[in-house]
């Protein structure tokens, strides 16, 4: 994890030299995940660039772990602009009403709310037990409730049911009992 | 919250709701505040923890939104994006320096490998069915909660590719009745049967492949033609190679490379 904080350290810095580095190794990954996912070469370039800049910025302000990899969270965040890129497209096409354009700093801003509120999420996921993890995974994966009884061998759907709500409770209760919440929630 | 207002939300969120268990819905979540932020929560979750949604930020903190925007637009952030673009533009360079030189190296490559081709001895159809049936490469099949038909799968497909191909068919067979989408064995059942002259039955395997609705189902044309490659049925092989070039199915360049050679044996 040495690496985490000479990268950070390099974006914030400007050190041209590392961040050409970030790129040589973590440009083609990215750049495959966004072209297999119906995007072009100019997404990918976009999107990379946002990645670090959000990063950066993020680092420079309120400087922050990152509990992986470097390589691992970069991909992680571009996997989410991009994600977040393709449903803003999906509601331009089938939402009828008119969608308010926002500058490019005010679009970052959210891009990093959103961010910020998916890492707690899922650091709360990773907290509550391994089979609630496993069985919420599922659900929010919108997997069929006949085919986790399946996976998961449990005996009926009403069964599945039942455990999805006391987790997805658990859940919500150590989201909430977080002080983070409260600036990342919707009102 | 109870267990019946859990499953309200997610008949909401999952869009199941009537037009009026919907507009109810709605003046609960604006009247009964413990239910909104309930509901809010929920739908926030429902939209981020998985690969496909994202959870928009909409109506948030606004003293929040207004920090980051700030941070966005300071002198700091933008020293930083003339970096990130600098070193970009730098990666692109020296990126497109080494393309100039590997291409130089591939062109030299290509002109020998099309001399060696040509000059190879894939001449008869069998020979021609070799080469092809080693460019073949089959999605593997991946084992989701150690669920036990991937686990006999997962064996069918060791046998297949240390070349034990009767028993891989023996477990694919098994395997083929019980599996929701049985695409990947449709492929690996036909291969494995023409390996072994099962002709008749590696036939009807790809048959069933072509009737099914699959998006991949084109390729079962192609191993029919590599089918028909390797029992010299050359009218039946070039047939198919028409459709595949027509239609503009799986390995239709090839299709028509292949047609091209077989015509002229």
């Amino acid at each position: 994890m040495k690496d985490n904080i000479c990268f950070l350290k390099a974006l914030t810095e400007g050190n041209t030299k590392l961040i050409k580095k970030i790129y040589a190794s973590n440009f083609p990954k990215a750049k495959r995940f966004i072209l297999q996912n119906k995007g072009q070469l100019a997404d990918a370039e976009d999107i990379f660039q946002k990645a670090l800049l959000q990063i950066s910025v993020r680092f420079t302000k309120e400087p922050f772990t990152i509990n992986t990899h470097f390589e691992a969270y970069l991909f992680t965040v571009c996997k989410n602009l991009w994600r977040r890129e393709l449903n803003k497209h999906k509601m331009r096409v089938t939402n009828n009403s008119v969608i308010e354009l926002l500058s490019e700093e005010k679009e970052n801003a959210y891009a990093v709310i959103e961010q910020k509120r998916q890492e707690l999420f899922v650091e709360k996921l990773n907290e509550i037990s391994e089979n609630c993890k496993k069985i919420l995974t599922l659900f929010f994966s919108k997997t069929p409730y006949s085919e986790i009884v399946t996976d998961l061998k449990y005996n009926s759907e009403t069964v599945v049911r039942q455990r999805i709500f006391k987790c997805k409770k658990k859940l919500t209760e150590l989201v909430k009992s977080d002080v983070r919440y409260n600036s990342l929630k919707e009102l | 919250m109870n267990i019946e207002d859990d499953i309200l939300i997610e008949r909401f969120l999952r869009k199941e709701l009537s037009k009026i268990e919907e507009e109810g819905f709605i003046i609960r979540t604006k009247k009964d505040s413990n239910f909104r932020e309930q509901f809010l929560l929920e739908k926030q979750l429902w939209q981020t923890l998985n690969d496909t949604n994202w959870s928009f930020a909409k109506n948030i903190d606004h003293a929040n939104v207004q920090k980051y925007e700030g941070l966005f637009k300071s002198a700091e952030a933008q020293k930083i994006k003339d970096s990130i673009f600098t070193a970009k533009k730098n990666y692109k360079n020296s990126k497109s320096r080494k393309r100039i030189w590997y291409s130089s190296i591939a062109s030299v490559l290509l002109i020998f490998s099309i001399l060696m081709y040509t000059s190879s001895n894939e001449k008869t159809p069998k020979e021609l069915y070799t080469f092809h049936i080693n460019q073949v490469s089959l999605p593997s099949f991946v084992n989701r909660n150690n669920n036990d038909q991937y686990k006999n799968l997962l064996k069918a497909q060791a046998l297949f590719e240390s070349k034990e191909y009767q028993k891989s068919i023996t477990l694919f067979i098994e395997e083929l009745n019980k599996a929701n989408s049985p695409l990947r064995i449709y492929l690996y059942l036909s291969i494995a049967q023409i390996e072994i002259n099962k002709f008749r039955a590696a036939e009807n395997t790809l048959n069933n492949l072509i009737k099914s609705d699959y998006i991949d189902r084109e390729k079962g044309y192609w191993y029919k033609s590599l089918l028909y490659l390797k029992t010299e049925d050359l009218v039946s092989c070039k047939n198919i190679l028409q459709v595949i070039i027509d239609n503009s199915y799986y390995n239709h360049v090839k299709a028509k490379e292949l047609l091209d050679k077989i015509s002229d044996l």
